[in-house]
This record gives C-alpha cells, structure tokens and sequence, in this order.
C-alpha cells in the first residue's frame, strides 16, 4: 500500500468539488441552504411569544399581565370562549379571573385558573410562564401587606417579622439564568452553525459508506480497482479520506456562511476549533462505518441513494442534531445520548452554549472514538466480504 | 519465462453458467487475440488473467508472479487493463481521470501528471486535456483507455473489445497507435470481427463455449482449415446436394463448397441441373470468420 494509492479517491473528490456541480452542491450549497432556513427561523430571540385568552371581570391582574412584552393578550368573554380558543390551538393558554371582588373601581380576582392543552410541551411551557406572572403579582400583593401592616402601627415591633412570615411563609424566588451565548442572535447562529456541522458529518460520511462498492461497481470502476494493485484496505482507507476531507471542506463552508449570518464566533478558541475538527472526524468516522455495514443490502445505487436518505433524514431530525435533545420525548432523548454523533453534536453545543472547557469533554471523546472504532472495523469486515463477493461472483 | 501463463482456468457463474471450462494460454511478446463470439468466454477469460475475477480453477502467472498468491501486487503492476467501456469520472477532465489512474496504480501525483501528459501527447490527445471525459468522442474515449491502461507503464496490455464501437477510420488510427508506440510489448485483446484479429493478431486463441478450440498464427490457421476459398449458394428452399462427391458445408441458409477441385461454373452448371433454385451465389476468400465456422458449424458475429 503506497501513500499515493490512499489519496486516489481524496484527488477525486477534490477535482470533483470543483468539476461536478452535484458534489459542489451536497457539500458545500446544501449545508448553507439548511443553515440560512434555520437561522432565518429560529435565530431571532424576540419572536418568543405566549398567546394567552383572558376571560374574567378582573381588570388589576389583566392590566399587569398587559404590560409583560412576552404575553400576547386576547380577549375573551367566558371561560368557554377562552377554552375554546385553546382548544383550537388560536392560544397557548386560557386564563379564566373567578371570583371577582370589587373595591371601587377595581375588581381583584381571588381565584384564577389557568389553562394549558396537554401532551403539548409549549402548552405547558407557556402556562408555566403565567403562573411565573400570577405568582409575581401575588408576592407583589404579600408585599403591601406586610408594609401596610409596618406603617400603620397595628401591630407592635418586635412582632412585624411573624407578620412577614404569615403573609409570605416560604419566599421563593425563581430567575432564570440566561446562558451565556444562546439568547442573542449571534450565539443562535452558532448553534445553527454547530447543527449544521453535525448534519453534514451524518450525511457525508453514511453516503461514503453506503455507496463505497455499489456505486464503484455499477459505474464499472470496481473491475479496474481489481486488476489495480491496490488493495481492498487501501481502497477503502482512501475512501476514508476523501470523506473527511468532503466533512473539512463542508465545515468551512458553514463556518464561512454563519459569519455572513452573523455567528458569535468570539468563542471559538483555537482549542475548541479543534474539538470541533476532532469530533466532526470522528462523527464521520462512524456514520462511515455505519454506512458500510448498511452497504451489504442496497444492490443498485438507486437503492442506496433510498436507503441512506431513509436513515440520514429521520436521525437529522430525531437524534438531536437539527432539533435539541431538551424537546424530544424522553425516549429518544436517552437515543440522542447514546448515538455518538448526537452526542458529539451536543457536547459541541454545549461546549459553546454553556462555557464548558474542554478538558470536560474527554468521556464524550472517549466514548465517540471507541464506537467510531468498532463500527468502523465492523464495517470494514463487510467491506472486505463485499469485496471478496465482488472478485468471485461479480 | 513466458510473459504470461494461465492454466486450467474454470469460471461458474451463480446462474450455472459455466463460462470458461479448463483454458490455458501461454503468452509472449506480440500481438494475442482471443477470438470468438458473445458469449464464448472471452471476457470472463481476460477478466481472469487481469485479477478482477477470481476463477474458481486454476492459476495465472505474470512474469513468474501468481495474480492470485503472493505475488499478486507485482502481477498486477506488470498488466494495464482496459476493458470494453473503460470507467471515467465523467465530469472530471481526461488529465484529471488519468492522473487518478496513476495514483491507484501508486505512482506520485506528480508522476501521474508526467506520464499522463506523454500519453496525452501520444495518443493525440494533449488539445482536450482540460475536457471533460462526458464531451470527448467514443474515439477519442477509446484512446484515453489506452492512455490510462498505459499510465503505470505496464509490459502487457490487455484490452476487452478495443475498437467496439468504432467505424474503420478510427479503429485503424487506433490500432495504427498502438502498434507504433506499444507494439514491442504484450498486447491481448478480445475481439468477435475476424478482420480485425485477421489484421492485427500475431497469434490467435478460438473461443467457442467457454472453451480454447483451436490457437496459431492467423495464417496457419487458414491454411489449416481454410486452404481455399468457398463457394457460397444462398439456396432458399430445399436443400444443396452433393456435387462430384463433394458435400457442402451448411451455414444458416448459405451452402459452401471449397472450390478446390470445383469451380464456380460447375457449381452453378450442377444445381441448374438439379433444378435446386438458388438466389446468390459468391466466392469466399479464406478468413478467420471462416476458420471459425469451419471448426464450429457457426458464425462469429
């Protein structure tokens, strides 16, 4: 095995990056297309917004709720109405004021219920948000009293802190603690920018994998490779390469498409670059074994072409690479920690999201390299059966 | 130490075929044909002695080195194989295609690039080395096969079916470079027109049903089975009898008779006779297609 054999198929997919419009496409197009549609949609903090219908006589918590920019308030004029719209998903939540009592001009709810549709996480999400605000306005209220109380002498000194503890026995207070990067635009776009590395290391490496003999031997290119003097292990090791080297040129891609979209790349340090580049590589490294093993059933490229589409697409969106892992259902979150790149992808993220060195990252490292590892030679070990079969009975 | 030696090769395919049964070949320099017609087993014969089909009997040997023990890398160094449609990346240009020849071959990049310019160069192809493979011509596609069969500078050169496809003109430019260039080394194709083999072959192998019926020099051959024309009479319905003891030979509806002591006058003279009604009658020169159907009873194409 000579050097110069393993960069076969790296020379032949560099010139193909500049000659075939197709390859340009996948590797370097795609990725930016996928990358502007996200961000476009998802990248921008201020559209977060919790539609709420409010049915009730109460004007005092209404007029609170009025003045949170993150509520949308929408009027309704019973408890049916405003469940009705919940129903038919017009609102994320209904807000029903009972038990209105009247001071003047003011009408106070003492009970308040609160909506939300089950099963549905935003639904709950954006109850929670309300009950955040029913609760702020309470501790708003508890507050009055126990001053009232201090100011007009009612009650004697030493007894006004057993006053503040009944009207507000445990104090709890709830904040929320932004991350450090992920709430501005910038930090969005380099999740989307992160996402869509993990995407592509899916997508490049199982096509390598899946189509490294089929598409070898219905092009007639396998019967020369044959009669070459390289072997089976060179030829799948350059193959290998040229993999990665597709994954390097896509990650450029990207990385040069979030700076355009406006990617924080402030954070990236030349260590975390290179935890990027190390677990893009081996993410590829075992999606290129994984596409090998699955190489066996495919007997057209056609056929390849539809099975590597029927794997990449639901593991895109179901793995947690495109969506976060903190949204799917728990059964397919424990999938997303056990399939290496979902796992990668995230401690990529979160290397970035959460400020989290990378020193923090080395068991997700080990953990990716080793089934990289073994997927691979599992790989391999068809490949070179494949390859066997393809020299007897071709 | 012949150049190149292949015993007892076997080959079945899955489907029950068995496409080549117990051949041997011992080749030198020149010029080898393996003449027969599809299906004969010449393909799989060549696919064989190039290393990428593994036949299920026999061996292979290149200069000494077994194409499929331990010496297979270095038999495999010493053929350049072209088969009948030689895979290009067809969006990459004809240097670019070359060049990936070579680095499988293990030559450098930069060794690649030298030697694909010279074949370039000599096949006549230097102009559309920054052409893509999908804009060149079937002549010119044939002639980067040879070009990329050449790349690793190979002594033997094996080619399935070099000028299929090809009209006269460029199948003689074709043969006329490698004969030039590349005529000292071993040279083995696969062809199914008599003609061509005829033309070009210093030594024939006759392929019939997976099997070698018959091998030597083009010229012996027809002196051995074809030492003097024939007579052919297209004899639509009946059948040709016997003229002055001599049978004719039935090959679909021609009937041939070897003008050796008949003459075409008599042939004629005879069946008017006979009241046989024919449509054409032609004198066949001594050919390997007849040689072929001498020794078969069948056409070669």
């Amino acid at each position: 095995m000579s050097l110069w054999q393993l960069l076969a198929q790296v020379y032949s997919y560099a010139t193909s990056l500049v000659r075939s419009k197709e390859v340009a496409f996948w590797v370097v197009v795609f990725p930016l297309i996928l990358l502007t549609i996200f961000t476009t949609i998802f990248a921008n903090p201020s559209d977060v917004t919790v539609e709420v219908a409010v049915a009730g006589e109460d004007n005092l918590l209404k007029d609170v709720m009025l003045e949170i920019e993150t509520l949308s308030i929408v009027n309704a004029s019973s408890r049916d109405e405003a469940l009705d719209m919940l129903r038919n998903g017009s609102v994320d939540v209904a807000v029903y004021m009972a038990n209105v009592t009247e001071q003047g001009d003011i009408r106070m709810p003492s009970r308040v219920e609160i909506y939300y549709l089950e099963n549905i996480s935003d639904s709950e999400t954006a109850a929670r948000i309300v009950e955040g605000v029913v609760s702020g306005f309470e501790d708003r209220i508890r507050e009055g009293i126990v001053t009232f109380v201090e100011e007009s002498n009612v009650v004697p000194e030493q007894m006004i802190g057993w006053v503040r503890f009944l009207a507000d026995p445990v104090k709890t207070v709830t904040e929320g603690v932004e991350p450090r990067v992920v709430m501005n635009r910038g930090g969005l776009v380099l999740y989307w920018v992160i996402s869509m590395i993990g995407v592509e290391v899916l997508f490049i490496g199982l096509y390598t994998g899946v189509m490294s003999i089929i598409s070898k031997k219905q092009e007639g290119l396998l019967k020369v490779i044959l009669s070459s003097p390289m072997s089976s292990t060179a030829m799948l090791l350059s193959d290998t390469l040229g993999n990665f080297l597709a994954v390097g040129v896509s990650i450029a891609s990207i990385v040069l498409g979030g700076l355009i979209l406006g990617a924080d790349y402030t954070l990236l340090t030349p260590d975390r670059m290179a935890v990027i580049i190390a677990f893009s590589l081996i993410g590829s490294l075992f999606m290129t074994g994984l596409g090998l093993i699955l190489s066996m059933l495919p007997k057209t490229i056609e056929g390849a072409n539809a099975l590597a589409n029927m794997i990449a697409f639901p593991l895109m969106f179901l793995g947690g690479i495109v969506i976060p892992d903190i949204i799917l259902p728990t059964y397919l979150r424990e999938f997303a920690n056990i399939y290496p790149v979902s796992r990668l992808v995230k401690s990529m993220r979160d290397m970035i999201i959460y400020d989290i060195p990378t020193t923090n990252l080395l068991w997700d490292a080990i953990y990716g390299l080793s089934t990289a590892v073994i997927i691979y030679i599992i790989g391999f070990t068809v490949y070179r059966r494949l390859m066997q079969r393809a020299v007897e009975n071709p | 130490m012949s150049l190149l030696v292949a015993r007892g090769l076997r080959k079945k395919y899955p489907s029950g075929v068995v496409a080549v049964e117990n051949v041997d070949l011992e080749m030198d320099r020149g010029i080898y044909a393996l003449m027969g017609p599809n299906g004969s087993g010449k393909t799989t014969t060549l696919s064989m002695i190039t290393g990428s089909l593994k036949p299920d009997a026999g061996e292979v040997l290149v200069k000494g080195y077994s194409m499929w023990g331990d010496g297979w890398v270095e038999a495999r160094r010493l053929i350049g194989f072209a088969p009948q449609d030689m895979p290009f990346y067809k969006h990459l240009t004809a240097m670019n295609n070359l060049v990936y020849y070579g680095l499988l071959h293990g030559l450098s990049i930069f060794e690649s690039k030298r030697r694909g310019k010279e074949l370039l160069e000599a096949v006549g192809l230097w102009e559309a080395r920054n052409r893509q493979v999908s804009k060149l011509s079937g002549g010119m596609r044939r002639r980067l096969a040879i070009a990329a069969a050449l790349i690793h500078d190979p002594e033997i050169l094996v080619f399935d079916e070099p000028a299929s496809g090809l009209d006269p003109k460029a199948r003689e430019e074709l043969w006329s470079l490698l004969i030039t260039h590349w005529g000292d080394r071993l040279i083995v194709f696969s062809s199914h027109d008599g003609e061509e083999v005829e033309r070009f072959a210093t030594q024939v192998y006759i392929m019939h049903r997976g099997r070698v019926i018959e091998k030597g020099e083009p010229e012996e051959l027809k002196k051995r089975y074809m030492p003097h024309p024939k007579a052919a009479v297209l004899i639509p319905e009946g059948e040709a009898p016997a003229i002055d003891g001599v049978e004719p030979e039935k090959v679909g509806m021609m009937y041939r008779y070897p003008l050796e002591r008949l003459t075409v006058e008599d042939i004629v003279h005879a069946l008017r006779e006979r009241g046989v009604r024919f449509t054409r009658i032609e004198v066949v020169e001594p050919s390997l297609s007849e040689v072929f159907i001498s020794l078969t009873g069948e056409k070669l194409s």
